[in-house]
């Protein structure tokens, strides 16, 4: 039932997401402003002599103020045209929808495997709270936790790639190439992001669940004599789960984030790849482009976790405070 | 980073146990701290001195860490990759500290737009993947201690800034804070006298998970080529730069990493002791 405070939230959150795309696009673009050498200056390189650097700025457009720069390339980025690359005269929004897929396969291979790992690991550690598993499993996380990714990615490749020869040390393959190729060769950079957000969603939903299983009706079901399996997975997880969900929608920008690192590592044709070499080729559009995705997408993802409390806490679905 | 913001109650430390895991960590603090400190005065060799007859060595006597593909000792490297990597994580808490320990307080304590336009600033700052905003700003002002530093500590603002707001938003109707209004105290003397140091715990406990987090943050600028300019050493620069001989020289790639995870990891044990001795949720449990 959707009533009209839900509608009201809706609402609200719609024009919060249009402010804060809106922001963060313009904030992007004074950004790349700043850099030093503009996108004139890295195409023609260091050679290059000042009249040759002013005819392409002239040509690219790069002479006019930055407002009107940033009012035009918006109407464009409204109609869909986020512009070419001064680089390859590609168009962005192509570069990024062929870039976009690979990034996304990463992040959600990465969310299953990490939750695949946290979520068992929690619960234990919430039942088993302060014995030997729960210390191991502590232990571990705050070790994974003080290992930055490429790290962690480095290792992995020395001991399932260099050592045992399982995996690719880096390098896509297509799903159109075989799939099964394409999981292999996204196993490993998966495998090393989720390492990475393990410690923070167990950790979450060890505290949550032992929380939750203080309570009483937990102590209901444990009268009602329901198997432990039961009363852990049945009754306590999906109360337990909200910081988990909330903190998978705020941690897909930091996955992204990782993602611009260990595409790097791996070779991976993802965004986060494109944006590092936007970066170092001062490819403006190209930055402005993936930033446009990155906040559009986190502002939704947001949206979606908001949503999902409602499925996951009746007393938000209700609009009671608790 | 995401349960911190709960530290909203402060509790007294019920005892103060001295654990094995806190002397090992400082000790270990203390040590990087005085060896980055004092580097250059107790005789470590000069961190860019290549030995190209001795490359990728492992540990030995001349070399305590072996050396990398340049013959560089990387003892002496990842004593001077500390110096980089303590400066840029001192310096970047400092930064987030201070403007978002400001910010949170005025936006907590007076409410109403001042914290509207702060609150949605720091909504916009956190829609940045934060790794992403400090390339940005390090491209764009160029890669040295300072811009690294910078960059990474305005990643932090919006984190510290929240946790300042919702903590002093608990202790703006409190009644000492009545009491000195009541009694005509000056507004700076409530913000910083009052409010203040009921702060200090929550933001000072963040503050020393921060600290782990900015040298990896550094490490992965470092990685991308954007802390530090070569040949001046940074551990993530070491890392990246021994990737490629990891099949024959694993020991390159991994001393430098260890010596980075031992210290991260040293700052996050720090890190939990003082979230415990604050917390009172999970004393309670």
């Amino acid at each position: 039932m959707i009533g009209s405070q839900a509608a009201r939230r809706l609402r609200n959150q719609l024009l919060t997401l249009v402010a804060i795309v809106f922001a963060a696009t313009a904030l992007t673009f004074a950004v790349t402003e700043i850099l030093p050498g503009d996108a004139a200056v890295a195409i023609l390189g260091d050679t290059a002599t000042e009249a040759e650097i002013k005819s392409l700025r002239t040509e690219l457009g790069l002479d006019r103020p930055l407002i009107v720069r940033y009012a035009d390339w918006l109407s464009n980025a409204l109609t869909g045209d986020l512009g070419r690359s001064y680089r390859t005269r590609e168009h962005i929004s192509t570069m990024i929808a062929q870039r976009l897929p690979v990034t996304i396969e990463l992040i959600i291979i990465t969310q299953i495997i990490a939750l695949g790992l946290a979520v068992p690991a929690g619960i234990i550690a919430a039942y088993r709270n302060r014995s030997g598993v729960d210390h191991a499993l502590g232990g571990v996380s705050i070790g994974l936790l003080s290992t930055p990714a490429f790290v962690i990615g480095i290792g992995l490749i020395y001991t399932l790639s260099v050592a045992l020869g399982w995996f690719p040390a880096s390098g896509y393959v297509r799903p159109s190439d075989g799939v099964l190729g394409n999981l292999q060769s996204m196993f490993l950079p998966a495998l090393t992001l989720a390492l990475a957000e393990f410690p923070v969603y167990m950790r979450l939903l060890r505290a949550d669940m032992i929380a939750t299983l203080q309570q009483d009706f937990i102590l209901v079901a444990r009268a009602k004599g329901l198997g432990v399996r039961d009363i852990l997975v049945g009754h306590a997880l999906r109360p337990s789960s909200l910081s988990l969900v909330t903190v998978i929608g705020i941690n897909l920008g930091r996955l992204v984030g990782g993602a611009v690192i260990i595409e790097t590592l791996f070779a991976i044709p993802g965004i986060g790849q494109m944006l590092v070499n936007a970066v170092y080729q001062h490819d403006h559009f190209a930055i402005q482009g993936v930033v446009l995705v990155v906040a559009t997408g986190f502002v939704l993802i947001n949206l979606a976790v908001d949503m999902a409390y409602a499925l996951l806490d009746p007393r938000v679905r209700h609009g009671v405070d608790s | 980073m995401a349960s911190i913001a709960d530290t909203t109650a402060i509790a007294r430390p019920r005892r103060r146990r001295l654990e094995l895991g806190i002397v090992l960590a400082l000790a270990w603090l203390v040590l990087l701290v005085v060896l980055a400190a004092l580097g250059p005065i107790i005789g470590i060799q000069n961190p860019d001195d290549g030995d190209l007859l001795d490359i990728l060595s492992l540990p030995t006597a001349a070399h305590w860490l072996g050396t990398d593909s340049l013959g560089r000792d990387t003892f002496a490297r990842a004593v001077y990759g500390a110096q980089v990597s303590l400066t840029v994580a001192l310096g970047s808490v400092g930064i987030g500290l201070a403007l978002g320990g400001t910010l949170g307080l005025i936006g907590g304590y007076f409410g109403r737009w001042p914290d509207r336009l702060i609150m949605g600033a720091m909504t916009v700052l956190l829609c940045f993947p934060g790794i992403i905003l400090a390339i940005a700003l390090v491209s764009s002002l160029g890669p040295s201690v300072g811009n690294v530093t910078f960059a990474i500590g305005v990643i932090f603002v919006p984190a510290f800034a929240r946790i300042a707001r919702a903590n002093t938003l608990s202790l703006r109707s409190r009644e000492f804070v009545l009491a000195a209004q009541s009694l005509g105290a000056k507004l700076p003397r409530i913000l910083i006298r009052e409010i203040l140091p009921n702060l200090m715990p929550a933001l000072l406990s963040y503050a020393v998970v921060m600290l782990g987090v900015a040298i990896l943050a550094e490490a992965a600028l470092g990685f991308l080529g954007l802390s530090v300019r070569p040949p001046q050493p940074s551990w993530g620069g070491m890392i990246a730069a021994e990737r490629g001989n990891l099949a024959e020289a694993p020991h390159a790639v991994f001393i430098p990493a260890a010596v980075m995870f031992l210290t991260v990891l040293a700052i996050n044990w720090l890190g939990e002791a003082t979230r415990r001795l604050f917390d009172i949720r999970a004393q309670s449990l």
